[in-house]
């Protein structure tokens, strides 16, 4: 009796929920539909969303902190100093420019849309531009170059900032030498250092007084070794 | 002068033969169409935009040419002659379906005395085609597809033949033509509507069961896509591959048609007023609409299991199917 | 199409046909149902209601005989690789690759320590149409897609010339 009941059930449940099913999909044929028709018409998404990684070269400062927080290691930054006559500029904030950034490439076919560089930016110069339009024909083209300057420039006032830096390492050498002669040990400048680094910083003086402090957190994973232009370039900023 | 008189029968074959697959080409053109923005909007999405202007009309022609010049792949362990021969036996079986469909009185391929028996016969033809498929292709998942399409198609040739006998025994006798003219003079007079609810049912059953004929979702089991690849014609490319789609939406047509034939009146009008509407029109339109909720059906159920598909039609068509068959012959004995 | 590519000089015939042909094949892409990572998420998401790809007549096909394009979605493991490029060499001419993603395009975040990643998959098989992100939005997609369209319309039966 149960089987029998069971079998004349399973008949009226299956027409029946045929016939509500086709039903709801009886009403959907004449429900508007919610196709974004997407070249003809486009979704505007909020600023975080992350769509295309820019960077407005003219208001980058060069600090490189985009750089080290990237997960996966691809914005390759070279910077240097700002002379009286390169005519740098002002920051849009007005103040005057203090580093040139000579190249500024990021590997945009590895990058992982993380958005950590835009959270560090200290002047927002990277940004999501809100559009999806960046396919490329080669692996090559997702190389993106925002930096301006042609290739000899670079060079040239690589060249200069290197001059500049050994000027800069004898005069502190100099100094440095002066004030031992004079007997006291200046103390170690930068107040955010780990107290483990106290052992280490007496022993090099000298370069104390070019290295600051915010080179530090990057040190443990200098080991690779693999990006030293950009290592070279944190020292130089204060 | 030749004489044209021993060849006319012939001439004039050749022509309707021509004029059906010409016929069917532009019916599969438009129901994959049609298909596709049922699905669209099924959905809430649209289907084909872009490609020829309005609603992606030339969208099915595009398709159609690119797979005409796709590269024809042969697999190297395939046995190449039956390969090459199974999508042409699929679509002669479909084809040789339409030459009993009476469009109208008069528009009819050959209106032979056993047209129901025929149509089912030719259409288990397409079995040994797909089966042939599946062997040839010498892959697994083409030969478990074709497996499953063979089992499914002869069990569900039985509540389709037993569906089909009730307008037959009602009607008294197998030709298409008579049927259609035994069911002349309103909707009311159609065989669907009459001895109700018996035809009713036999209705319903064999446009279910029909759709497992043609292996049409949600019996779609030899093409799931999911467990098998594409099932018989995962080997099976470009123009090859064409001639399979072709035959399946000729056999939707032709299950289509033979349930507007023999339930449904037909040539004729719903309402006697409206026959000024020529007869192949409202054929047409009557085998499309059963086209159209093939494809609703499609859209909105899911896939059945093996097990649930066999106990639907060995436990639920079959029995129905007999008792109906009993209680319309007691009908017609006792009726004289 | 070996039977007539490169036997005849560029003429007015050929052109035509060549217009002909390049509508029709990129005007239909059935790209393979093939998803690796978490791009395929987003390539689903194309194909959903609110994207469509359908409406360009892109059309996912389940087997790589009836495909014309594989869309490269995730991550390319050492493992995969090889089933990447059967499917790919069993797919009919003329076929397409869209490389989609950070991971398909070199590696993505695995580039450096990742020992068991294909640092991209074109080490593997040849592509076509890069899309970076990660993953991409189904508008970079469906970019990638016309892009696609504008590199098949440069395609020719005609001889080469040079």
């Amino acid at each position: 009796m149960n089987a029998t009941y069971k079998y004349f059930r399973d008949i009226y449940l299956g027409v029946t929920t045929v016939s509500l099913g086709m039903w709801i999909t009886f009403r959907h044929f004449f429900m508007p539909t919610i196709t974004v028709q997407y070249p003809r018409e486009k979704l505007i998404y909020p600023p975080r969303a992350r769509t295309e990684l820019r960077n407005a070269i003219e208001s980058c400062n060069g600090c490189l902190q985009c750089a080290r927080a990237c997960p996966v290691e691809i914005i390759h930054i070279e910077t240097a100093k700002a002379q009286d006559e390169d005519n740098a500029g002002n920051m849009p904030d007005g103040k005057p420019r203090k580093l040139l950034v000579l190249t500024f490439d990021v590997e945009m076919s590895k990058c992982v849309h993380c958005g950590l560089c835009v959270e560090v930016c200290p002047t927002e110069s990277m940004h999501w531009n809100n559009e999806h339009e960046h396919v490329t024909f080669t692996r090559e083209e997702l190389m993106r170059h925002w930096a301006t300057y042609p290739p000899e420039e670079v060079r040239r006032l690589q060249e200069r900032d290197e001059i500049l830096k050994a000027e800069k390492a004898k005069q502190a050498a100099e100094a440095a030498a002066k004030k031992a002669a004079a007997g006291d040990q200046p103390a170690p400048k930068p107040v955010s250092k780990p107290a483990a680094d106290g052992a280490e910083k007496p022993a090099q003086p000298s370069a104390a007084a070019a290295t600051p402090a915010i080179e530090k957190p990057a040190k443990p994973e200098s080991g690779d070794g693999t990006d030293s232009p950009q290592k070279e370039n944190g020292k130089e900023k204060a | 002068m030749i004489a044209l008189e021993p060849y006319l029968d012939l001439i004039i074959s050749v022509v309707y033969v021509v004029g059906i697959v010409l016929f069917l080409s532009l019916f599969a053109l438009f129901a994959t169409w049609l298909e596709r923005k049922v699905a669209g909007h099924i959905q809430d999405r649209l289907g084909p935009m872009e490609t020829g202007g309005w609603h992606g009309w030339l969208q099915p022609i595009a398709d159609a040419i690119k797979l005409l010049i796709k590269e024809d792949i042969i697999p190297a362990a395939a046995d190449k002659k039956l390969f090459k021969l199974a999508p042409y036996l699929v679509f002669i079986g479909s084809l040789a379906g339409f030459a009993v469909l009476p469009f109208a009185a008069n528009l009819i391929g050959s209106d032979l005395n056993i047209g129901v028996y025929y149509v089912i016969a030719v259409t288990s033809l397409v079995v040994i085609g797909i089966l042939m498929a599946g062997w040839a292709s010498n892959n697994k998942w083409s030969m478990y597809g074709a497996m499953r399409s063979a089992a499914q198609m002869i069990s569900y040739e039985i509540p389709v033949a037993l569906s089909l006998l009730i307008p037959v025994m009602m009607a008294g006798t197998m030709s298409m033509v008579e049927i259609v003219d035994n069911q002349a003079g309103g909707f009311w007079n159609w065989y669907v509507f009459r001895t109700m609810p018996f035809s009713l049912i036999a209705f319903v059953i064999y446009f279910w069961a029909s759709l497992a004929e043609v292996n049409r979702a949600p019996f779609d089991l030899p093409e799931a896509e999911s467990e098998l690849v594409a099932g018989y014609f995962t080997e099976y490319s470009g123009i090859r591959w064409a001639m399979f789609f072709l035959a399946e939406y000729g056999d939707m047509f032709v299950v289509s048609a033979i349930a507007a034939t023999v339930f449904l009146g037909g040539w004729y009008a719903p309402f006697p007023f409206l026959d000024i509407i020529p007869g192949p029109i409202w054929f047409i339109g009557k085998t499309a609409f059963l086209v159209f909720v093939q494809m609703w059906l499609r859209w909105t159920l899911p896939r059945l299991r093996v097990d649930q598909l066999m106990y639907v039609c060995w436990k639920i068509f079959l029995p129905f199917s007999f008792a109906n068959l009993l209680l319309v012959g007691l009908w017609v004995v006792l009726k004289g | 199409m070996s039977i007539i590519e490169g036997r005849f000089e560029p003429n007015i015939i050929i052109t035509s046909v060549d217009a002909l042909f390049n509508w029709s094949r990129s005007r239909s892409l059935w790209p393979i149902t093939f998803g690796l990572a978490c791009c395929a998420i987003e390539m689903m998401a194309t194909a959903a209601s609110r994207f469509d790809q359908d409406r360009l007549g892109i059309f996912p096909r389940p087997t790589p005989r009836q495909a014309d394009c594989m869309i490269v979605s995730g991550t390319v493991t050492a493992k995969m690789g090889e089933r990447v490029r059967r499917l790919y060499l069993q797919m009919p001419e003329p076929k397409w690759v869209i490389a989609m993603g950070s991971c398909a395009n070199s590696g993505g975040p695995y580039w450096q320590h990742g020992y068991h990643v294909v640092k991209g998959v074109d080490q593997i098989i040849p592509v076509d149409v890069y899309i970076p992100g990660c993953p991409p939005r189904p508008e970079a997609l469906l970019d990638g897609f016309l892009k696609l369209r504008e590199k098949i319309e440069q395609c020719t039966i005609a001889k080469k010339t040079g």
